[in-house]
């Protein structure tokens, strides 16, 4: 096997076009990289705060999905070459790869009658949910300016069907427009209008709260720059459980000051929602506001991150779709404003502020050295592999060779630091020479909680990251970018006593494919799933696998013959005999692993 | 057997340095930054301070050209990294060399040592080249070496420095020793305090811009440029050598310059390491040279047939040149002996920017002013 067919099937976990970018030092990472708190609903609004099941306070970092139509619902879970933006895969690396921890799902008022559509857009919810992402229903009444009876009666139903969901929140009204209030009304941020403004969304949180649904409802102000300007003498509707929403323009909150006005003021009273953002370099208007020159563009996301942080602002940023947050839905790598861009031009692969925001949320530069688990996701196991992106620069292209994992290749060698400050070296698996990847296996004798990892390069010259540790991060190898078909082995043991095998997927140079996993009737059927992170879960009952939303037996886990790996197996129920491929989830230690796609052959119970 | 034949196993056996290498004098002090590995030194001519102040007054002596108007540093000028701003070097008698001058930056790190000649690697051997060629005439000191040594040792300076620089000779003045010198000398001509090398080995974040930080990323990533498969290492070309660094082939490449419809694809003389190999597939290779103070040493490639940086990168953009008239009219992206990597790239006005920038951020302002380096006399 030549090395670039180990480096796609072993050590290519992640191994699409991550490549991020360049300085060294960790000057400017004042904190530790933290991993976005999960949904853990029901929530509450206390004072300006938003508080999970548990009484923490919860920060919606996220970003908004593309519109659910139940005529479009199918392709927009597909899996194959691409991903759809609702499948488990793709919300997945929402999750992992971006550390987010919500998103907002717009929906059509218009087209809630359709049969079945609810039932559709819980699919949705569900997907998102397994991966621990709350969801932002968010109806939109298209040629509205104002909400009407058809989104109130949109609400009756939809909160009716969500209401015992403990993690989602109900965006009651999109853009509602300055335009069309009345001219007697006079100015929508004067207190007459933000008076109609208040009494057109009561309406529809009485619409949620008459369904049962006690979930907070997020309000979206006017759809103008000045945001929440006037709104200070607006008297509070009569809900314990509202969150205030705001749809900011950089030409609008470029300094301090101007995020005060528009938002800051707001958020010292009540929660506050900052969605679709966007640099929106694709409109030639909104573009000319945008600094030409990418750091200082960068500069100007960072700065309205940093104030979010700062005054405890929740957000979701742009669109995750090609062109917004991502260049594509294959392997969701985040858009960069490296390249430059042409305002009101979209040429492949477009510019946008991905990157930026991946960076922040994983506490990493955004042209430096960053590290991720087998899953994606930034936080690593002890024990567990790990994939460093970045300015490798080792001398020579290197994979290891023979059993073990060496303490260097390629002239590199990885230090990880714990966090209680002890330095060990990590078994190397892996090393590119120039802007690439290190895949190397993390301490097991390292101490949880945050630490650092180092690259010491045989010049003498040193790159750093800033790496979170844990006893568990799931992660199921495949051998494309820790996306599509799982790898692992099928073994079927017939009522005779017979044992058959097969693999569970395979790989050639244009892709990968599932192949069926026999699942006869009356027959067991385990399947060993090639995986990381595992190996230090309490018990197999800890260890949480649903194929397609159902739970199936963990039978055994723990480490492999290979240098970071584990293996998990796990028993397929006969109900799922002939379910096809589908997606197949982890989660231990409340941490998802990435979706990967498994295909389960047999016929159908009752056929 | 002929004089030049003569002449040339004499110095050969004098200069005793093919095949043996190790690093020079324990005790040398090369004060090598971090990042930079001991340079490989001829066993027979080790490292000395005294032998490397001969080796500068030497390279700067302009009596060592026939009509006493130009020295080595008449073709190596400090202040363009060594290297002189033309196209093609001229001799001392005006005669133009085929080929563009190479920088004499870092050479104590280069595993070969002209464009073109795979065999050429001992320093030493090399200086002689330019004192004693006919064909051009570049120094012009054939035919006169005998008078310039006693002329020489006849100086003041020189007598006091020979002798220092080669104890124990009984007589110092040989072209062997003068050409030792020089290589000496040469080989402290290291380049490692650009803006890049604050950044990179110490650790500076603010010592390059944000513009070449990204050029920096292009310049070492394949999704992009790429141009580290052949211009990497700290001493950014994949011609480099050093102590300990285990033997391996020095590779040449074809850079689809050209695509005439001549046979070997490249204009007469210049037609690569095909030469000295005579295999057809090594026409128009030549060796990367280091990008080390590159902003410095335009014109560009081997025959100085590209002015300028931001042409090189277009070059390399395109997969190749194309020249749409006269004699040297082709597309160079079809040159059969083109380097497998030369498929051109996408680059935007941004990446343009930024590759410009970093490879700008390579130059080394403090070493075309140190005084180590320039002109004692």
């Amino acid at each position: 096997m030549s090395h670039r067919t180990i480096a796609a099937t072993i050590f290519g976990l992640l191994a699409g076009s991550l490549l991020q970018i360049a300085a060294e030092s960790l000057v400017s990472q004042p904190y530790n990289q933290q991993i976005a708190p999960g949904a853990a609903g029901p929530f509450h609004v206390s004072g300006n705060r938003i508080l999970d099941s548990q009484g923490r306070e919860f920060l919606m970092r996220g970003t908004q999905l593309t519109d659910f139509h139940p005529q479009t619902a199918e392709y927009d879970n597909r899996a194959g070459a691409d991903f759809g933006a609702h499948s488990a895969t793709s919300l997945s690396a929402i999750r992992l790869r971006f550390n987010m921890n919500a998103v907002r799902l717009p929906a059509n008022v218009l087209e809630s009658g359709a049969p079945g559509y609810f039932a559709e857009l819980a699919k949705v919810v569900r997907r998102a949910n397994q991966v621990d992402l709350l969801v932002i229903l968010a109806a939109y009444e298209p040629g509205a300016g104002m909400p009407t009876a058809r989104t109130a009666e949109f609400w009756s139903r939809c909160a009716a069907a969500f209401k015992d969901n403990p993690n989602v929140m109900f965006d009651v009204f999109s853009d509602p427009a300055p335009s069309a209030v009345p001219a007697s009304v006079g100015d929508p941020h004067s207190p007459k209008g933000w008076s109609y403004w208040r009494n057109a969304m009561r309406v529809l949180v009485v619409s949620v709260r008459a369904a049962g649904a006690g979930q907070p409802v997020v309000m979206m102000g006017w759809r103008d720059d000045r945001l929440f300007e006037g709104a200070e003498s607006l008297a509070p509707i009569d809900d314990p459980n509202i969150v205030y929403e705001a749809s900011p323009r950089f030409a609008n909150t470029r300094t301090g000051a101007e995020r005060d006005a528009h938002l800051g003021a707001l958020a010292e009273r009540v929660p506050v929602l900052a969605n679709g953002w966007d640099l929106e370099l694709d409109d030639a208007a909104a573009c000319a506001a945008i600094p030409p020159d990418p750091s200082a563009a960068a500069a100007l996301v960072e700065g309205n991150l940093d104030y979010f942080d700062a005054h405890r602002i929740s957000w979701t940023v742009s669109v995750f779709e090609p062109g917004k947050l991502i260049k594509d839905l294959s392997f969701h790598d985040a858009t960069t404003l490296e390249n430059g861009w042409t305002c009101g031009q979209s040429v492949y692969p477009t510019a946008g502020l991905g990157r930026v925001i991946e960076a922040h949320l994983r506490a990493s530069q955004e042209r430096g050295l960053f590290v991720v688990s087998g899953s994606g996701g930034p936080d690593v196991a002890r024990g567990g592999l790990a994939l460093a992106y970045g300015p490798i620069m080792a001398a020579y292209d290197a994979v290891r060779v023979g059993p073990g994992a060496p303490p260097s290749l390629g002239g590199i060698s990885v230090q990880v630091t714990d966090s209680l400050g002890v330095t060990r070296p990590a078994g190397m698996l892996w090393a590119s020479a120039g802007w690439g990847q290190a895949n190397f296996v993390v301490p097991r004798e390292s101490a949880v909680g945050p630490a650092v990892m180092t690259i010491v390069r045989e010049d003498g010259s040193r790159a750093s990251s800033k790496i979170t540790i844990a006893d568990t991060a799931p992660g199921f190898l495949t051998g494309e970018s820790c996306r599509g078909p799982a790898l692992g082995l099928a073994t079927e043991v017939l009522r005779d006593g017979r044992t058959s095998a097969t693999a569970v997927s395979s790989c050639n140079g244009t892709g990968c494919r599932t192949i069926p996993v026999p699942a006869k009737s009356g027959a067991v059927t385990r399947v060993r799933l090639r995986s990381s992170g595992f190996r230090y879960a309490g018990s197999a009952r800890d260890i949480h696998v649903t194929i397609d939303g159902v739970r199936v037996p963990v039978v055994s886990y723990g480490p492999d013959v290979n240098p970071g790996q584990d293996f998990l197996t796990i028993e397929i129920p006969d109900t799922l005999s002939g379910l096809g491929e589908t997606d197949l989830i982890a989660t231990v230690n409340g941490r998802p692993s990435n979706a990967v796609r498994i295909n389960l052959g047999g016929d159908k119970p009752g056929l | 057997m002929p004089a030049r034949v003569l002449l040339a196993a004499a110095l050969a056996a004098a200069l005793a340095v093919n095949g043996t290498v190790r690093a020079g004098a324990p005790d040398y002090a090369w004060g090598l930054p971090r990042g930079f590995p001991t340079p490989r030194v001829p066993a027979a001519n080790p490292m000395s301070p005294a032998k490397v102040r001969l080796g500068r007054y030497l390279f700067y002596d302009k009596r060592m050209s026939v009509n006493g108007t130009e020295a080595c540093a008449s073709c190596h000028r400090q202040e363009l990294a060594f290297t002189d701003g033309r196209a093609f070097a001229l001799g001392a008698t005006g005669q133009q060399h085929p080929r563009s001058v190479m920088s004499l930056v870092n050479v104590a790190y280069a595993g070969v040592l002209t464009w073109s000649d795979p065999n050429l690697r001992s320093l030493e051997e090399q200086a002689l080249i330019p004192m004693l060629s006919e064909h051009p005439v570049e120094l012009g000191l054939r035919g006169r070496v005998n008078p310039f040594l006693s002329q020489l040792a006849a100086d003041p300076v020189y007598r006091a420095l020979f002798p220092k620089a080669f104890p124990g000779a009984r007589n110092p003045f040989s072209l062997a020793n003068l050409a030792k010198a020089l290589a000496a000398f040469e080989r402290t001509i290291v380049s490692a305090r650009s803006p890049y090398d604050r950044y990179y080995f110490g650790g500076d974040s603010s010592a390059i811009s944000d513009s070449a930080q990204r050029g920096q990323a292009l310049f070492f990533g394949d999704q992009v440029a790429g141009c580290f498969h052949c211009h990497g290492g700290f001493n950014f070309s994949d011609a480099t050598v050093f102590e300990g660094d285990g033997k391996r082939a020095i590779e040449f490449h074809n850079t689809a310059l050209y695509n005439m419809s001549v046979a070997f694809r490249y204009p007469w003389p210049n037609v690569g390491i095909y030469q000295h190999t005579g295999r057809l597939a090594d026409a128009g290779k030549f060796k990367t040279p280091s990008l080390r103070n590159v902003a410095l040493t335009a014109p560009y490639m081997h025959d100085g047939s590209v002015a300028r940086l931001e042409e090189v990168l277009d070059h390399y953009a395109a997969g190749g040149r194309t020249i749409s008239s006269g004699p040297f009219a082709g597309r160079g992206h079809d040159n059969p002996y083109r380097d497998a990597r030369m498929t051109g790239f996408t680059l935007t006005t941004q990446n343009r920017t930024d590759l410009l920038a970093f490879l700008r951020s390579l130059t080394d302002t403090e070493l075309i002013r140190d005084p180590r380096f320039s002109n004692p006399w």
